[in-house]
């Protein structure tokens, strides 16, 4: 077996025996020792695959981003379907992977996702691989023509981003039949938040807001400036250079 | 197949706000109509009830048509029960039938996926996800199933019965102030019950099993249902060719061939009621689909009733009892068929009698001649729909047996497309009129 899928063999071994400790025993009292004895590793062995548990949670949780991602390419026609089936569908995705796990992300998914204090980086990576899907389901609307450009395009990313958060944490309280309260939340916000980017409600806001800055604001600090020359001139008169 | 759906509330706090204004504005008229009741001469109050109802509906049409879907539906089958709907409402409601909201490509998928626990591309060799018809509360997506064949996927929208419980409810909480609430609520539980019917396939499934071995008429076609890729929200059947009835209209097909279709449908529905006792009481020109050789495709086996043999007996004399000027059986059997209430002031019971048979006599007008005309007669519809309105004035002293208003609204949807056709159907048949 060639080294590479060894180490994938192993990496991933880990990956499921850390879900099924975590499931069993809690998030706190899963160590490192008793992952690599359950995945039959040597003490020291584990660590050549993983530095620490916040690492093997932040792999299980952007592996499982990746996979989704690349399970959306082999949709039909996926390339056709407009950014709000896209986003849809690959919410959708994640969700019904994370199905399989659900009692693990529901006892790990804070810890990762909303970080404090130095576990902060941990999500990083999970977030750039999300922003960088999110780009490119959002450049081919633009390119399209289904959506205009939109300014603060960082700060959509953001919102979509807290708002995939927000949606995994909703579906995780979710007690309806097969999740549909999740579904129909999802279909519906989702309708919602497409027609604010397809309708350019974000640039139009900030076409009025630059509007308002330069007619009102701006034209107040031209009114400050002249009156501060103002004042260096009377005081120049008055005590010299 | 769809409408616009643009302006259509879709949150539950946008419907919710179009509810409490609707449901603000009700209540305030009916404050002021029981404000200035005890006020009103005895000979205005039935008036003045009357024009209370009509206001109400208007506000609640124009409130809850926001709405639509589900909440629509149910203010369709109200209007159908109750004719305290405006003419203009009424058009209105019949128009907007099938704007319910649609469901995209991605909801498809995850709507597989929770039937069936498999991406449609796993289940069917081929899956069109883009939709080809809407279906009442869903839609219909055309597919190839594993082994080749045609196949026409039902669809509906996740947590649909939910919506059309908590439709419902708000409509209870809207109505109650009504004078005629009583009449309503009853009503709307038996919209309740057919609504959440319409939404179980594997009820639809076995019925449409049913109608398929026992119907036999050979230029009928009930298609047979996938049962593999069917379940109680997915619904597969075999793909029928051909057009729906309004399309084939617009085809301005020849009258013989009007006629024939029209024909058929009546052989359909009479086979169903007389020989099967189960009806197809839903018809509407979209579940008609007219093939080439002008076969009929029936579709959309959602609202389906049995009656009771002993019950359909007793109809089966009405068009001939009251062609025969026999006024007295007419109304020994719409008392046996449990239409009137017992105890009536004997005045009031002549008027319901009179005006009951004379709703009978108009009916069996259609049988008077060997073949009765609808081009030729064009206003003859109008004219039952307005003695409809005239019993509707004595609705508190009408008990109408469910199976009777269910026989009767399907007969009406009937005529309603005969009419449409502008065909001759030969309504005399060898159960409804001796040999």
């Amino acid at each position: 077996m060639p080294t590479n899928a060894k180490t994938k063999q192993i990496r991933d071994r880990i990956l499921k025996v850390f879900a099924d400790r975590v499931v069993e025993k809690g998030l706190k009292a899963t160590t490192m020792r008793s992952v690599a004895h359950a995945a039959e590793l040597g003490r020291a062995e584990i660590y050549r695959y993983f530095p620490t548990r916040t690492a093997i949670l932040s792999a299980y949780y952007h592996d499982h981003m990746v996979t989704c991602i690349d399970n959306l390419k082999r949709v039909d026609e996926f390339n056709a379907y407009s950014l709000q089936e896209k986003l849809q569908l690959f919410i959708e995705s994640c969700l019904e992977a994370f199905l399989a796990d659900r009692e693990f992300v529901d006892r790990s998914f804070g810890a990762v996702f909303f970080p404090c204090g130095f576990n902060g980086h941990s999500v990083q990576a999970i977030r750039e691989v999300f922003e960088q899907f999110v780009d490119t389901v959002f450049q081919a609307a633009i390119a399209t023509g289904e959506m205009p450009p939109q300014v603060y395009q960082g700060v959509i990313y953001r919102f979509f981003w807290d708002y995939y958060r927000a949606v995994v944490v909703y579906w995780l309280r979710d007690t309806s039949e097969q999740f549909q309260n999740t579904t129909v939340l999802l279909d519906k916000s989702l309708e919602l938040f497409c027609t604010v980017l397809q309708a350019g409600l974000v640039n139009k806001s900030h076409d009025l807001g630059v509007h308002l800055i330069k007619t009102h604001l701006l034209k107040s600090f031209g009114f400050m400036q002249a009156t501060m020359a103002g004042i260096g001139s009377i005081k120049r008169n008055l005590f010299g250079e | 197949m769809s409408e616009p759906y643009d302006n259509l509330p879709m949150s539950n706090w946008q419907r919710g706000k179009v509810s409490g204004k609707t449901a603000a504005r009700l209540c305030g008229h009916a404050l002021k109509y029981w404000s200035r009741k005890p006020f009103r001469a005895d000979e205005r109050q039935i008036a003045s009830k009357e024009e209370f109802n009509r206001h109400s509906a208007q506000i609640l049409f124009k409130g809850l048509s926001l709405l639509r879907g589900t909440a629509l539906k149910i203010c369709q089958q109200l209007c159908f029960e109750f004719e305290f709907f405006p003419a203009a409402i009424r058009a209105e409601l019949e128009k907007s039938y099938n704007q319910v909201p649609p469901i995209n490509r991605a909801l498809v998928r995850k709507i597989l996926f929770n039937a069936f626990g498999a991406s449609p591309e796993h289940i069917f060799r081929h899956f069109d996800s883009k939709a080809f018809a809407a279906a009442s509360l869903g839609q219909v997506h055309v597919a190839e199933a594993q082994d080749g064949r045609q196949l026409a996927v039902k669809i509906q929208y996740p947590g649909i019965r939910q919506t059309i419980k908590n439709d419902l409810g708000l409509f209870r909480s809207f109505l109650r102030p009504l004078p005629d609430y009583p009449a309503i609520h009853k009503a709307l539980a038996e919209i309740e019950t057919v609504l959440i019917e319409e939404t179980d396939y594997v009820r639809e499934a076995e019925r449409m099993q049913f109608f398929g071995s026992h119907l036999r008429l050979p230029e009928i076609t009930v298609p047979a249902v996938d049962s593999r890729t069917s379940c109680e929200t997915v619904l597969s059947m075999h793909f029928i060719e051909g057009a729906t009835l309004n399309a084939w209209l617009k085809t301005n097909p020849s009258r013989q061939a009007r006629d024939t279709v029209a024909a058929l449908l009546n052989k359909l529905f009479l086979k169903s009621l007389y020989e099967l006792n189960v009806i197809h009481a839903d018809p509407n020109p979209g579940n008609f689909i007219i093939r080439k050789d002008l076969s009929v495709g029936l579709v959309d086996f959602g609202c389906v009733k049995r009656l009771k043999k002993s019950f359909i007996d007793d109809c089966r004399l009405l068009p001939y009892t009251a062609y025969q000027n026999d006024k007295d059986g007419y109304i020994r059997l719409l008392k046996k068929l449990n239409v009137f209430k017992k105890q009536v002031d004997p005045v009031l019971e002549t008027h319901i009698y009179d005006t009951a048979y004379r709703f009978g006599q108009w009916y069996a007008g259609f049988y008077r001649e060997d073949v009765f005309d609808y081009h030729a007669n064009k206003d003859y519809i109008q004219i039952g729909r307005d003695l409809t309105t005239e019993i509707y004035q004595f609705r508190r002293h009408i008990d109408l047996n469910p199976d009777f208003i269910f026989l009767d609204r399907t007969r009406y949807g009937l005529m309603r497309i005969f009419e449409q056709l502008g065909a001759r159907v030969r309504f005399r048949n060898r159960w409804e009129w001796p040999v």
